[in-house]
């Protein structure tokens, strides 16, 4: 008898649960799972190609002995980028909150404002920058070296700099910091985007009360604004390492490719897989101390 | 007038108003520098476009003329002619454009179907199921596209193909590299480019519509999938948008993926992308300089076309869309 019962709308729902992410289910197994491990096996073993595919010998640990300890330019590239990602966030995300507290004021010509400001968002990192800079004198710019002549007239802070006596070293990092700001802002368009969505979504009535009890805009900030929009901010954080880290422009990305143009599809493997694991370590730290932080 | 405001004067002290000035002053100021702030941080960010204009009209003497500051002194289309023809540009802006808007269309459909079914429904799983979508932002590509490259060369219909093995033969393979398979197989499982945030924000904009409108759907006699199709898409148009502009454009400008599963397809990026195949001349040859900045301009009024016509609702979009959940 129990077995001709129909079946209830709650287990109804939950087959039909599964059906609607069935796509999903299906393209992880065949498209991320099944990649990784034969991956995870091209980093284990000797691969040679032979009309086509890939003929493997197993050989252990040696391809991540030797990028370790026998390759003198993997480490450094990968120290280069996961530095480079460690300083950069921070100034990002401040830069980035920053600008969407700007965008989020009223003031004429506001639309104007944010399409510029989200426009890196569907350039940045693309094809299209890599053709401007190439054969400009942008490359030099973006890397924070003073340019001289050129469209862009940065050496201007510089020379003013110089004149007013001050120190060459203080000179140097004023520049950088300034020089360093294309950097900051070509990098910030999603993060904007998120940001300001996240301070549209902070109820008025919480400013109104605040405003009431007579609060200054520092504590508004601080009490309102910060723990309202603090979720985002770790999601922008994990966003901005994660992006910068798996661009196409990071050193360890590139020096990975010059394997992958050489067909040693096996070492390439073995350095990605690192990569990836110090990538999924450095996240996993930086979430459990954001989420700490965010339930004091 | 006068008066009103007089007596108005007569509530406040002298301190009041000196304070009122002040703040009218600091907010001045404050207007001034936030100008000035957004104004030359913009200017930052179209430096690069501007950069690009001023070099993709200009005639081939005027390169390196240091007399010259932002406008040239004649206008060309010379280089456009000379980069469409190097690079083979009309045949690859249909494709490109036909291959891109494929993916973004299947790519929305996938996305929000998935993220629909994390929304609205409980099963078993779930939560790791909706962290491994978030996790697989996390793998970086190269890790899976020599994998995926190897498969692609000897696709074997996701293992049916070795069926063939049965009958005394070969596994049955086709090679799908440089077709529109490979797209077309990554954004129908919800794998496209950053498929795991859309899905993400699908998961968090349905979250938000009521319950009582899809329980309504159901008593009144229409199917999950009719619910789905007839009551909840409607109403995700902000989302859909910003999903639609946002893949558009990361199909339109990849590099990392389409280099390798669609190398010989004739993709804009691809074709644009590696200077050396089409481009002769050292870097700094003039004619390459004009050749790289009109190709540039090229690959990019696309998309700027796009963006303009959709960037107020698009920017309306995010702030609706409820990103934040």
């Amino acid at each position: 008898m129990k077995n001709k019962r129909p079946v209830s709308y709650e287990v109804k729902r939950r087959y039909i649960g599964y059906a609607f992410i069935a796509p999903w289910i299906f393209g992880f197994i065949y498209l991320t799972v099944l990649p990784l491990a034969e991956s995870l096996i091209y980093s284990l073993s000797n691969a040679t190609i032979n009309a086509g595919y890939i003929d493997l010998q197993f050989v252990g640990l040696g391809h991540y002995e030797k990028a370790l300890f026998g390759d003198a330019k993997f480490l450094p590239a990968l120290w280069e980028t996961l530095s480079g990602v460690l300083f950069q966030t921070p100034l990002i995300v401040v830069f980035s909150l920053i600008m969407a507290m700007l965008l989020n004021q009223e003031f004429k010509g506001r639309v104007i404002a944010r399409s510029i400001f989200f426009m890196p968002v569907i350039i940045a990192g693309s094809v299209v920058m890599n053709l401007i800079t190439a054969g400009s004198n942008m490359e030099s710019m973006m890397a924070g070296e003073v340019n001289n002549g050129g469209l862009f007239q940065s050496d201007f802070i510089g020379e003013l700099l110089k004149n007013s006596g001050l120190g060459a070293d203080l000179i140097n990092t004023v520049n950088t910091l300034v020089n360093d700001i294309f950097n900051l802002t070509w990098q910030s368009g999603i993060q904007i985007l998120i940001f300001l969505a996240a301070l549209q979504s902070v109820e008025g009535t919480l400013y109104e009360v605040a405003k009431v009890e007579g609060a200054t805009a520092w504590e508004t900030f601080w009490r309102v604004t910060f723990p309202m929009i603090m979720p985002m901010l770790i999601i922008n954080v994990l966003y901005t390492v994660i992006d910068n880290y798996i661009s196409v422009n990071s050193a360890v990305f590139r020096y990975i490719q010059e394997y992958t143009d050489r067909i040693q599809f096996d070492y390439a493997a073995a350095m990605a897989w690192m990569n990836f694991v110090v990538l999924f370590v450095v996240i996993m730290i930086l979430y459990v101390i954001l989420n700490r932080r965010s339930k004091q | 007038m006068q008066n009103i405001r007089k007596q108005f004067h007569i509530l406040l002290s002298d301190s009041d108003l000196r304070r009122r000035h002040a703040q009218n002053f600091g907010g001045w100021c404050y207007c001034i520098f936030r100008f000035m702030l957004l104004f030359g941080i913009g200017f930052i960010i179209l430096y690069p476009f501007l950069y690009m204009i001023s070099m993709a009209f200009r005639p081939i003497e005027q390169v390196y003329d240091p007399s010259i500051f932002w406008i040239p002194k004649s206008l060309t289309l010379s280089n456009f002619a000379y980069a469409i023809e190097k690079s083979g540009y009309w045949a690859s802006l249909g494709k490109t454009f036909g291959l891109t808007l494929l993916s973004t269309l299947i790519q929305c459909a996938s996305c929000s179907t998935v993220g629909y079914g994390f929304a609205k429904f409980r099963f078993y799983g779930k939560g790791i199921l909706f962290a491994l979508v978030l996790f697989t932002l996390m793998i970086p590509p190269q890790t899976v596209t020599i994998p995926l490259f190897s498969n692609y060369s000897n696709f074997n219909f996701f293992g049916i193909g070795e069926i063939g093995k049965l009958f005394g033969g070969e596994a049955w393979t086709v090679p799908i590299i440089n077709t529109i398979w490979p797209n077309v197989i990554a954004t129908v499982t919800c794998h496209g480019l950053r498929a795991g945030l859309f899905v993400y924000l699908f998961r968090s904009y349905y979250s938000g519509l009521p319950a009582e409108l899809e329980d309504a759907a159901y008593i009144d006699g229409t199917g999950f999938f009719g619910t789905y199709l007839r009551v909840m898409l409607p109403n995700a148009g902000p989302i859909i948008l910003v999903t639609f502009l946002l893949t558009f454009v990361w199909y339109w400008n990849d590099y990392q993926y389409s280099s390798l599963l669609l190398n010989e397809f004739g993709l804009l990026s691809v074709t644009l992308g590696n200077v050396d195949g089409w481009l002769p001349g050292t870097p700094s040859d003039p004619q390459r300089i004009l050749g790289l900045q009109s190709a540039a301009l090229l690959l990019v009024t696309p998309i700027l076309i796009l963006y303009v016509i959709l960037q107020r609702r698009f920017a309306e979009s995010v702030v609706k869309s409820g990103i934040v959940g």
